[in-house]
Parts: structure tokens; C-alpha cells; sequence
């Protein structure tokens, strides 16, 4: 039961704020778990077995948690080593050998966010003693589980003894983001994903190379549309619920720093990287040296986290180079002033990006490779014209990539709201707002009952949900 | 500021409450209270719900539900002009064109592509079994003629999508020209001849790979321009002028509603005028075989014209050639099969065996294959 299953948007969102319109704010901890846990009951209900690993590690969390504090950093190595031990072993065995473990729905954030528990309380950063509910209910907070955000216990901790009374205010806002990220997921995200599942499948013999360039930019789109989409809904039941969503990243569409790009998307993993990796490493590993280390086991563990596979490293040597770049040469950290520039850069990462995103989407990542020398051997047995006019989506492509384009736009508007009128910004936002209604309303009747297999995995293969 | 704030709050907390329950509301009585008969085949991505839980009840009815999935079909289909059926390709002018035919194995795309051939040895073949039929209606002092129907896409190539470009040569063009080298010429192939009479009006279904009356009306004039002249003194033949045909929009017939689109892509369906003459009277009708009498006619001796036998491969254009040869024709009998049956031959005693096939069921031609 995905954020996008109309069992989820129609029955259970609605139901949910039943418990939580009629109790106190000091209950709303309890009430979120309770509801978590049906949640992933739900959610594994056609293979109940899938829930003992995640049952496991929050047991194994807890009882780390309840241990007394002789030896804190015996408990950090545990708390750390174990769920990621897991979690890697979790990974690689998808990888390889997929027929015969199931990938546990959640795993990825329910490792990182017990690392979260075992490295705040170290620092001191969360109460030593918080009781096994508040553990639970971090770990299993559903919003969260599948793509995101990630949160850090600290922040969790924050947002739930913060958490604002249900008001329109909150309602509204949770409203927007989730709409948004419905949108982005269900008419943009795949509608991207069966063209895209059209064009691969005519690489079968081979793609032109104007194929291929579209190839890559869908599935860089794909990604976007997958990640953002998931996240906004997250962050938009987060804000239903009364807890204070965390802000979308500015840099997410901001193709001048690709190394950055892809933990942007997913809010907000650069900052879990950097709190919790580079900066400590940083301090022990001082100069350059500690910053080029802290730069590449960013990138690293970014890559790791979307796909555990050496190979998708090895397409995204693009990043490292940016990110050796960046920390080596001081004049790569400020962003380009001239137009021209930008625009010529961010075509560059845009590229970029897209090979190693098309690896990400694909069975073997070096597919990708095979593809591009494919493409280029003149094998093609077609025009470019008959793949784009067979695609049954191919009229959907264009408003979309339109939309996607316009993401720069979105990008800038902060700072163009800055010099406009508050009379006038908050116009746009109603007319934005107005539209969103409509595409939301358009997505639920028109898009949604198109993708059966894609909105609820329980009837086909899960997209990209590790 | 802050009142126009939370007015806008307000209205859409309120707009997405209401979607959430309008929709709940619907799902769920659609779901409890729908009949079972509401629930399509099939998903829109062909995948299949089963179970009876109230789980599996509700996603079939937000994603097999029989008319949200023909409302969003109808929706593209009107909007894009998109056919979400593999098989099925938007052509324009609301024509539709199927990709592949299972039944006889044939795949309308790649022919049109100019990747479909019969190898040599099928074009000894089949040769070798025409020439075969030729020889044996020859022995009985009968003549033979093979008419091969163009598909629709050939007739009507530029209605293709743009994107596939011009039609290459075709299976039926090689074999035309296998057959001429291989001396076998009791045969005309209409895809010229029939382009030549387009502007005469719609020939084809455009929902469907078959002739239409006036296509078959054309069909008609072509074969009986292929008799000698001395036959055709002997015959009182239809002109166009003789005949009005009138068009009418009925709903989609076979592509269409394998696409699911019967109801929108409407069939272009030119019929014969029902105050059409038939001068002749069924003498029998009996399992696959029709035969017609052509009753007195004032201006020429009907029993100096000539009697036929026609063989057809389907129903339908038989029905439809009737009018036509049977008003011109002493006896003509009509053969829902192309094997030969020396039976139907000696009872039956025709002066030409008129052999008609689609460009879809070359293969029937092909020995072993039960059909010829």
C-alpha cells in the first residue's frame, strides 16, 4: 500500500485523521505509531513473513536503546554496525540474487534511521531515555519508510513534541505538498515510466542515437518525478498529521553542483551524509585531504544508497571528478554568473546525471554502455521519427518534459518572490494552487486508473522501492 | 494579507477534504453495492484482479472498472488520438489498422515496412498449386481467375501514421511479380486498380480491414472487365450510375472493438441503397455454399450468360458481391471456402471459378495449409 494506492489515499488518509482530530496533542506519538503499524500490517499482507526483518531490527534498536550507558561507544558500534550490516547484506542479496529474498518493504530507512537513534544519543543530541514507543515510532513513522524524507531522530523528536494542533493552516499545506506529490507521481512519474519502458524495450535491437539522448533525459526526469513526487507526499502527510514537514532542498534542481543533485532529491539524505559522515570525518582527517575523502565517500555512499551495485559506481565517476573539483579548486564552488555558462554546465550534469540515472533504472547498469556503443554503430534499423511516433505516451512527453522544464523556473522563484509584491505572490500561489487542484483531480480520475501495477505493487513488481 | 490567508487555507483544506470523500464515498459504494457486472475483463494494463476480499473488491472497482476504463479510452482516443491496444494502430482520418493478424499468422506492420516475403521455394509453391487449380478448372473447359484483395493500409497507405512513412514493397508485390516469372498469370491484383476508383468515394471500413459496398462494387467492375468481350455481350452489367450508395456512421466494427473503442471510433460504413433492384432469386443455400438464379431480364437472353462459381473466405464478402454478380449472371454460386470441391464443380457446371482472397490470407495458398 503505497502513499499513492487509492486504499491509501481513500480509505485509510481519511480514516486516519479520525483518531487523530479527537486526541491530544501529547497522544499524537502514540496515535502515529498505531497507525504505522497498520500500516506496515497492510503493506505485508500478502506476505506476512516480510515483516519479521524490520520487526527485528526495531526490536534490536529498542533493546540497544534500553541498555545502560557503560559502554557508549560499544553501543554506538552495534547501533551503527548492525542495521547497516543488515541493511548491506539486505541490498546485495536483492542485487544478485532477487528470485530468492524479497526486499522487506522500508529496510533502507528503518537501518538509517536506527544508525540515526544509536549516533543521536552518543552526541547527546536526543534524551538518553525516551521510551521504546518513541523508538517505534521513529522507526516506523509509514510517511517516511519507503523514499522519504529522512529524518534524524533529533529532528523527529523536535517535529512530534512540536507537533501544531490540526488547523487549516497545516491541513492546507499538507494538502498542497501531498497533491503535488501525487501529481508528480502518478501523471508525470509514470506516464515517464511506460514510455520509457517502450523505448528501452525497442533497444532490444538497437536505438538511435536521438532515441538514446531521449532515453536518458526520461529517465533523469523519471527519477526526479519518482523521488520529489514521493518525498512532497511524504512531507504532505507529515503536515496533515501536524508535524512540521522538513523544507525541499534548493539544490535539488540545481544541476551546477551534480555531485549534490542526486542526495538533494532525496531530502534531506545530503544532510544525514553530512551530519552524520563527512562532517565528523572532517574533523579527525583535517585540510584537503579530509575534505577530498569527505567529497568522495558523499558521492560514494549517495550512489550506494540508490542502487548497491559496483557498477553504478563506475557511472558515476562524472560526480566524483565534480566533487574533487569542487573541494580542490576553490573557483568551482561559486556558481557560474554568465547565463551562457549556467546553461552550458547544467546541459553537461544534465547528461551526466542522466547516464548514471538510466543505470540506476536498469537491471544491469552497464547496460547503459552496451546501449551507447549500440547506438552509435549505425545498427538502427529505423528513424528516430518511428520510435517517438510509436510510443503510445509519446503525446503525453511532450506537456510533460514542458512541465519538467519549467522546474528551473520553480528553482528561481524564490528569489524572484522576493521582489514582487506580497499582493501579487500570493496571487500566483492561489492560481498555482488552482491548477494543482485540477491536475490532482485530473491525475486521481484519468491517470490512476491506468497504473494498477505501479500505484499498489501488491499486483506487480515494485518500481524502484528499496 | 491574513484573512485572504486563511480564506485560501480554508478553500482548499475544504476542495481536498471534499475529493478525498467524494471519491471514498464512490469507490466504496461502487464497490459494495455495484453489480459484479460492472467490473471489466481486465485492468488497463491487461493485469487482472482476483479474489473477493473487500480489498480486491475495491481496487477493481477504482482499476477494473468497466466505465472509468472506456472513459479513459474514449478520452484518449478523442484527445490524442491514442489507441492503448498493442495491436492496434491510430491511423488518421479515423481509419485504424491492426498490427497482426494471429489467426492467419500475418503481420500488417511489417508488410507495410517491406519485411514480409515468401522465400523461393513458397513462391514454387504456390505457383505450382495455383497453376495446379488452373489446370484442373482448364480440364472441365472452365476458366480460373485468383482476384487478390489489397489490405485497407495498402489502398489506403497515406492514412497510415506519419511516422512509419511511405509503404515499401509488400508481400503481395513480390508475389505478384514470383508469380508473372513463374508464368502463372490467371490473376489480378486490385491494390492499383482500387486506387484508381478512391475518389469515387470510401471503398474500405476504416475500422476494419474489409471492402465496403462501394469497394465491392468496384471489385465487381474490375473482374467483369476481365472477361472477353464476348462474354460481356452476353451480360448486362451494373454501371456506377445504376446504383446509389449511401454512407452512414455505425459504431467501430472489428479493430475497434478490439481497442475497446466501438462506441467512439465510429465505422464510415457505405451500404448499398435498399431500393437496389436484385433480380435474381437463392436457389439454394446450404452449409457453406449459395447459389443464385438470375431471373428474366428484358434486354438480353439470360440463358446466354455465363455461370460462376465464387469463392470466398469469408462470409461477409460474399453477402456483399452478391447484389452485384448475381444481377449479372445466369447462376452464380458462392463458396464459403477456397478448397476445391470437385462435387460443387460438377453439380454447379460454371463457365468461370472466380477465386478471391485478402491480401491477409496469402499464406491460405501456401500447400498444407488446410485452407486451399
Amino acid at each position: 500500500m503505497q502513499l499513492t494506492s487509492p486504499l491509501f489515499l481513500f480509505v485509510f488518509l481519511p480514516l486516519s485523521f479520525l483518531p487523530l482530530l479527537f486526541s491530544r496533542a501529547r497522544h499524537r506519538k502514540g496515535v502515529i505509531t498505531a497507525l504505522s503499524l497498520l500500516w506496515l500490517l497492510f503493506v505485508n499482507r500478502g506476505d506476512p513473513a516480510a515483516i519479521l526483518p524490520i520487526v527485528a531490527l526495531v526490536a534490536l534498536t529498542c533493546l540497544l536503546s534500553a541498555l545502560p550507558d557503560r559502554a557508549p561507544r560499544v553501543r554506538l558500534a552495534f547501533g551503527i554496525v548492525l542495521p547497516l550490516g543488515a541493511l548491506l547484506a539486505a541490498r546485495l542479496l536483492t542485487e544478485y540474487a532477487p528470485s530468492t529474498f524479497p526486499y522487506p518493504t522500508g529496510l533502507t530507512m528503518v537501518s538509517l534511521s536506527a544508525v540515526s537513534i544509536a549516533i543521536d544519543r552518543y552526541r547527546g543530541d536526543a534524551p538518553e531515555r525516551e521510551g521504546p514507543l518513541t523508538v517505534v515510532a521513529y522507526l516506523l513513522f509509514f510517511p517516511t519508510m519507503l523514499v522519504g524524507p529522512l529524518l534524524r531522530y533529533k529532528q523527529f523528536l523536535y517535529a512530534t513534541e512540536h507537533a501544531a494542533p490540526l488547523s487549516r493552516e497545516t491541513v492546507s499545506l499538507g494538502a498542497r505538498l501531498f497533491m503535488r506529490g501525487y501529481v508528480k507521481r502518478v501523471a508525470l512519474c509514470a506516464v515517464l515510466m511506460r514510455a520509457f519502458a517502450d523505448v528501452h524495450s525497442f533497444g532490444e535491437a538497437s536505438l538511435p542515437p536521438l532515441a538514446l539522448l531521449l532515453l536518458l533525459l526520461m529517465s533523469y526526469a523519471l527519477l526526479y518525478t519518482f523521488v520529489t513526487g514521493t518525498a512532497d507526499m511524504a512531507r504532505g502527510v507529515m503536515a496533515l498529521y501536524g508535524i512540521k514537514p522538513p523544507r525541499a532542498q534548493s539544490g535539488a534542481v540545481s544541476l551546477l553542483a551534480p555531485h549534490r543533485v542526486l542526495a538533494c532529491m532525496l531530502l534531506p539524505l545530503d544532510r544525514y551524509i553530512e551530519d552524520y559522515l563527512t562532517r565528523p570525518l572532517r574533523a579527525r582527517v583535517r585540510g584537503e585531504w579530509g575534505r577530498l575523502l569527505a567529497a568522495t565517500l558523499s558521492v560514494l555512499v549517495t550512489v550506494l544508497f540508490y542502487r548497491t551495485r559496483p557498477e553504478a559506481l563506475l557511472l558515476a565517476l562524472p560526480l566524483f571528478l565534480s566533487a574533487w573539483l569542487t573541494v580542490s579548486r576553490p573557483r568551482w564552488r561559486r556558481f557560474p554568473r554568465r547565463i551562457p555558462t549556467r546553461l552550458l554546465l547544467g546541459t553537461v550534469s544534465t547528461l551526466t546525471l542522466s547516464v548514471l540515472s538510466l543505470g540506476i533504472m536498469l537491471g544491469d547498469p552497464l547496460e547503459v554502455i552496451t546501449l551507447i556503443t549500440r547506438s552509435f554503430d549505425g545498427s538502427a534499423t529505423y528513424s528516430f521519427y518511428y520510435l517517438f511516433g510509436a510510443i503510445s505516451d509519446a503525446r503525453y512527453l511532450a506537456p510533460t518534459l514542458t512541465v519538467l522544464a519549467l522546474a528551473p523556473v520553480l528553482h528561481y522563484y524564490p528569489a524572484l518572490a522576493r521582489r514582487i509584491p506580497r499582493s501579487v505572490d500570493f496571487a500566483l500561489c492561489a492560481i498555482s494552487a488552482t491548477l494543482l487542484v485540477f491536475a490532482f483531480v485530473g491525475t486521481v480520475f484519468y491517470f490512476l486508473p491506468q497504473f494498477p501495477t505501479y500505484t499498489d505493487p501488491v499486483y506487480g513488481t515494485s518500481f524502484f522501492v528499496r | 494579507m491574513e484573512k485572504q490567508r486563511s480564506l485560501f487555507d480554508l478553500v482548499v483544506t475544504s476542495v481536498f477534504v471534499g475529493i478525498l470523500l467524494s471519491c471514498s464515498i464512490f469507490y466504496l459504494v461502487t464497490c459494495f453495492v455495484g453489480q459484479r457486472y460492472e467490473a471489466a475483463d481486465a485492468c488497463f494494463d491487461g493485469t487482472v484482479i482476483e479474489g473477493n476480499t473487500p480489498v480486491h473488491r475495491f481496487e477493481r472497482a477504482v482499476y477494473q472498472n468497466d466505465s472509468t476504463l472506456a472513459r479513459i479510452r474514449n478520452t484518449q482516443y478523442r484527445l490524442f488520438g491514442i489507441v492503448e491496444n498493442e495491436n492496434v494502430l491510430a491511423g488518421k482520418n479515423g481509419f485504424l489498422f491492426e498490427v497482426e493478424n494471429k489467426e492467419c499468422g500475418y503481420n500488417y506492420l511489417a508488410d507495410y515496412l517491406g519485411e514480409l516475403s515468401f522465400t523461393d521455394g513458397e513462391y514454387d509453391a504456390i505457383a505450382a498449386q495455383l497453376e495446379a487449380r488452373r489446370a484442373m478448372c482448364a480440364e472441365q473447359d472452365i476458366a480460373f481467375l485468383l482476384v487478390i484483395l489489397p489490405n485497407t493500409q495498402t489502398v489506403y497507405s497515406e492514412n497510415m501514421p506519419t511516422y512509419l512513412g511511405n509503404i515499401r514493397e509488400t508481400r503481395l508485390d513480390r508475389l505478384e511479380d514470383a508469380l508473372e516469372q513463374r508464368g502463372f498469370t490467371s490473376f489480378i491484383n486490385l491494390s492499383d486498380d482500387l486506387a484508381r476508383y478512391k475518389d469515387e468515394g470510401l471503398l474500405y471500413n476504416n475500422t476494419e480491414n474489409s471492402l465496403n459496398a462501394l469497394g465491392c462494387f468496384y471489385t465487381y467492375r474490375i473482374v467483369y472487365e476481365c472477361f472477353a468481350d464476348t462474354v460481356m455481350a452476353k451480360t448486362h452489367a451494373f454501371e456506377r450510375g445504376d446504383l446509389s450508395f449511401y454512407q452512414h456512421n455505425t459504431t467501430g466494427k472489428a479493430i475497434a472493438r478490439a481497442a475497446g473503442l466501438a462506441d467512439v471510433a465510429q465505422n464510415l460504413t457505405v451500404s448499398l441503397s435498399n431500393d437496389t433492384k436484385l433480380n435474381y432469386h437463392i436457389q439454394i443455400m446450404s452449409g457453406g455454399m449459395t447459389k443464385t438464379r438470375l431471373l428474366p431480364i428484358e434486354t438480353i437472353d439470360v440463358s446466354q450468360t455465363p455461370s460462376l462459381l465464387l469463392q470466398f473466405s469469408d462470409t461477409w464478402e460474399r453477402l456483399q458481391m452478391e447484389p452485384y454478380f448475381s444481377n449479372t449472371f445466369l447462376d452464380v454460386t458462392y463458396q464459403t471456402s477456397l478448397v476445391h470441391d470437385e462435387e460443387i464443380l460438377k453439380d454447379t457446371a460454371p463457365d468461370a471459378v472466380i477465386q478471391f482472397i485478402y491480401e491477409d490470407e496469402l499464406s491460405y495458398l501456401l500447400p498444407g495449409s488446410g485452407m486451399y
